[in-house]
């Protein structure tokens, strides 16, 4: 190819090789001519450039104090393996939060429970199968579920008595001055995760008694709940498993708590719809 | 209180008071740790952030970096300068909370994200830097790590396709994407 057989097209077609060094003897020369000679095409190479210097020189940004605190808050008690002590405290921050939030907002539960008359239901075993029967299951047995260490479990459970169990040990030998501290966290992170658990399992029991009596909702609609009751568990399914991995993480117990307060309100708009 | 052993650290590549910080935080020296991160905070935040393309997700992102850090000093061998260990490992933390978060997004929603065009009109080229920051912000997720990864802060393309499990024509495509999206955005 001689230099007047380039033209722009194709200079613009190995332009992203150009600029990488990617392209060298002969057809190197050619490009080089061709933006020399070419103006767009200068003038195109010259920005891109300027760009990746520009680029090289980006200052550093000071992040705000608050990062600070918060990193110093987890890793405080820094005598505790950090796998063990960490995710106590925003786990159970958050999990109070949104179980707080839940119990502010169970009137519609409420509403939902008197106008559909579940708590008779509650004792009714033969009950509606409509939406009930294709729902994951959901143990209301918060005291009594066995502990599920989210480190070492692989097919995490749906639900939200499985997500917040405890761990089992903390890893930390027994009789030391860190034990005794650790089975103290361990034993106020049981307490708080049990009692907002509680209310969890509570409120989608209570939700659930109410969609027993809704024999009256479209099949259509009864199916829609149940894709949308598929995804956001899968959702809470991964949310836990990634905290496994990763059990300080702010952001992914935000997307716990969040698919948390979904199944929630899902299950609460299910139970108000009305009648077809 | 639980102790660890001391570092087997290569002098050659710290300098005093790194050295010094790092093998007192590595045995539980919050104060030690503070002046690793008054040190270095700077270079990850800004990394965190533009990787992100959201302050409020980089601050997220910048604790995650350090306690990951805090958790793995005792690891940490000298082999490499501390500050390229942390910068590797918050590259690691980006992208994997990423991962994290695209299995919770709806399949449609990644394809707004990748085929998403730049949001935020720029300013001529001349005197970029406030306004090249604006255009990273706004580039599609995939070309905006990238063009960070590569361009501001100086990894090689197979670099960034092992970190990244893609191959190095993947990286270059999107790249040289970033970039004309960059050149588009400040031409405006």
């Amino acid at each position: 190819m001689t230099e007047t057989e380039m033209t722009c097209e194709r200079f613009e077609e190995r332009l992203a090789d150009y600029m990488e060094g990617d392209v060298q003897g002969a057809e190197r020369a050619l490009l080089d001519a061709h933006a020399a000679s070419c103006a767009a095409c200068g003038a195109l190479v010259g920005d891109l450039r300027k760009i990746v210097a520009e680029a090289a020189t980006l200052p550093a940004i000071e992040p705000p104090r608050a990062v600070w605190a918060g990193i110093e808050s987890r890793i405080a008690a820094n005598v505790v393996p950090i796998a063990a002590r960490r995710r106590t405290v925003p786990l159970v921050r958050a999990l109070t939060a949104a179980a707080a939030m839940i119990l502010v907002t169970a009137s519609v539960t409420y509403m939902a429970t008197k106008k559909f008359g579940a708590l008779d239901a509650q004792r009714d075993t033969t009950g509606g199968t409509q939406i009930v029967a294709h729902l994951p299951t959901n143990p209301v047995t918060t005291s009594t579920n066995p502990d599920i260490d989210p480190a070492s479990s692989s097919t995490p459970a749906t639900g939200s008595s499985a997500l917040f169990s405890p761990r089992g040990t903390t890893g930390v030998p027994e009789g030391s001055a860190t034990s005794v501290r650790t089975a103290s966290n361990q034993k106020r992170y049981n307490d708080k995760t049990a009692s907002a658990m509680a209310v969890y399992d509570e409120e989608i029991s209570r939700l659930r008694s109410v969609l027993k009596r809704r024999e009256d909702l479209d099949p259509k609609t009864v199916a829609a709940i149940q894709r949308s009751l598929g995804v956001i568990d899968t959702a809470i399914s991964q949310a836990r498993a990634a905290l496994a991995a990763d059990p300080a993480s702010a952001f992914l117990n935000k997307r716990l708590n969040d698919a948390q307060n979904k199944k929630v309100e899902l299950l609460r708009t299910a139970a108000m719809l009305p009648s077809t | 209180m639980a102790t660890l052993a001391p570092l087997p650290i290569n002098r050659s590549v710290l300098g005093p008071q790194a050295e010094s910080d790092v093998a007192l935080a590595a045995t539980g020296d919050r104060r030690a740790f503070e002046r690793l991160y008054r040190a270095n905070s700077g270079r990850i935040f800004a990394l965190c952030v533009r990787m992100a393309g959201d302050r409020t997700a980089a601050e997220e992102l910048t604790q995650d970096v350090f306690v990951r850090c805090w958790q793995k000093l005792a690891q940490f061998r000298g082999e490499s300068s501390f500050s390229t260990w942390l910068h590797r490992m918050a590259v690691n933390v980006v992208l994997n909370a990423r991962k994290q978060e695209g299995r919770h997004r709806l399949r449609h929603e990644e394809v707004d994200e990748e085929s998403q065009a730049l949001a935020q009109p720029g300013l001529p080229i001349p005197g970029m830097s406030l306004d090249l920051e604006k255009a990273i912000a706004s580039l599609p997720p995939g070309a905006r790590r990238v063009f960070v990864l590569h361009d501001v802060e100086g990894y090689t393309h197979e670099e960034i396709a092992a970190m990244s499990g893609v191959t190095t024509g993947a990286t270059k495509s999107q790249l040289h994407r970033a970039r004309m999206l960059l050149r588009e955005a400040l031409n405006r």
